[in-house]
């Protein structure tokens, strides 16, 4: 396993440092806007499109997630948990493709009726919690579950009610494994392609309104690549070996983020 | 067209149509319909004003097919493929002249550009022999089927 990713790390580099050293850092993180046809390669427009469309999806999927993994673990029979974990863990087997195809056809003309073209940051964000959101409810209920039982009783000791014992103390306890979940669930948004690519629109801009279309770096890989040649191409490589960092960084902070605390 | 690229016309009750926005469906940047649309259309691609950039005309067809107040290029081919399929698409006509396969033939429909086999420097015998089997009259039948045309030449 580690093999293979240092393999695609390595490969990645290479390409990448061979198109640093033609066209520098500079125009990659500055300029009027991506013509990469015409020279222009600045990339923070979309970096901020991914970063965002991740942060978005992640706050409406953790909400809802850690809501619903509450729900099952404490406010439902065992034939109904495992009905819906059930349903989560199908929820999570989808592949991104049929998401985005659904999306396109149902949430797109939707907010399209309402205003504008549909395919916006926010049809983008949208069928990201949908993806996400099984990850955390899932990760989250397993978290809730792994904290010992003797706090629940001890809870119960000192006559407070349940909805004070799960969110003072378990969920407190829970915390560490939820924000693991938070971040791998992140770490997943932003590295959604085609889901992506087929509802926000792909018009290169930065992210400052939700009914505005917006192109991601995952996207814009897919959509360029079969098509660019050589510093294009480069910068393409480049801005994929930028993904990686910033997936791996996550992984890292998460696995130190951890290992102070004790394990639930 | 060219006011509908560039984001001068923006509703379509600016030219006698319902009063709706109009989205823009562009191509993204290295594929060769955007090419041959901006350069019949004489324009610059960073003066496009789009709504939604899309990759292969698959994803076109259906942004245009879903979106009542969409506008969009692809090829002719495959448009009237999926138009004749029951898809809510339908081909513009650049002025007088409609979007059929016979205008593209004889020549009568301007926006066209030509299909290219290509290989990596000089091609093996097989390779060029199967080029010109691709060439022949032995495939026309599959080219208009798919509603493109056959060259003979």
């Amino acid at each position: 396993m580690s093999t293979l990713i240092v393999w695609i790390l390595f490969f990645l580099l290479k390409e990448s440092w061979s198109t640093l050293s033609i066209v520098g850092i500079g125009p990659l993180f500055s300029g009027e806007g991506w013509f990469p046809t015409l020279g222009r390669f600045n990339l923070l427009p979309m970096i901020a499109t991914s970063l965002v469309l991740g942060l978005g999806a992640l706050i409406v999927a953790m909400t809802i997630g850690i809501f619903v993994a509450i729900f099952i673990c404490y406010y439902t029979p065992p034939l109904l948990q495992k009905f819906t974990r059930g349903i989560l863990d199908l929820m999570a087997g989808v592949p991104s493709v049929i998401f985005g195809l659904w999306a396109l056809v149902t949430i797109v003309p939707l907010l399209a009726q309402w205003q504008g073209p549909g395919t916006t940051l926010l049809a983008g964000i949208t069928v990201l919690a949908i993806m996400i959101l099984p990850t955390v409810a899932i990760l989250t209920e397993q978290a809730l579950r792994r904290v010992p039982t003797d706090y629940h009783i001890a809870g119960l000791s000192l006559g407070l009610k349940r909805s004070t014992i799960i969110f003072s103390i378990l969920l407190r306890i829970a915390k560490p494994s939820i924000i693991s979940a938070g971040l791998l669930a992140f770490a997943r948004a932003i590295g959604e392609t085609m889901a992506v690519l087929m509802v926000s629109g792909n018009v290169v801009g930065y992210p400052d309104h939700f009914l505005k279309p917006v192109r991601a770096l995952t996207a814009n890989i897919a959509l360029e690549m079969p098509y660019a040649t050589s510093v294009h191409r480069g910068v393409l490589f480049v801005s994929g070996f930028l993904l990686i960092l910033v997936v791996l960084s996550l992984v890292l902070f998460d696995q130190l983020g951890s290992r102070g605390q004790h394990d639930v | 067209m060219r006011q509908i690229y560039l984001g001068t016309i923006s509703n379509w009750k600016q030219i006698g149509g319902l009063d709706k926005e109009i989205i823009v469906v562009h191509k993204a940047e290295g594929r060769s319909t955007l090419d041959v649309f901006l350069e019949y259309f004489k324009l610059q691609n960073h003066e496009v004003s789009a709504d939604v950039i899309t990759g292969e005309n698959q994803q076109g067809i259906k942004t245009v097919a879903t979106n009542v107040s969409a506008i969009g290029y692809v090829s002719i081919g495959a448009a009237l493929v999926e138009r004749d399929r029951g898809v809510p698409i339908e081909p513009i006509n650049l002025g007088a002249i409609s979007a059929t396969v016979e205008n593209v033939i004889s020549g009568t429909y301007p926006i066209t550009r030509s299909l290219n086999l290509v290989t990596l420097g000089e091609a093996p015998k097989e390779v060029t022999e199967f080029i010109k089997y691709c060439q022949s009259a032995h495939i026309r039948d599959l080219v208009e089927e798919a509603n493109f045309v056959y060259l003979q030449n």
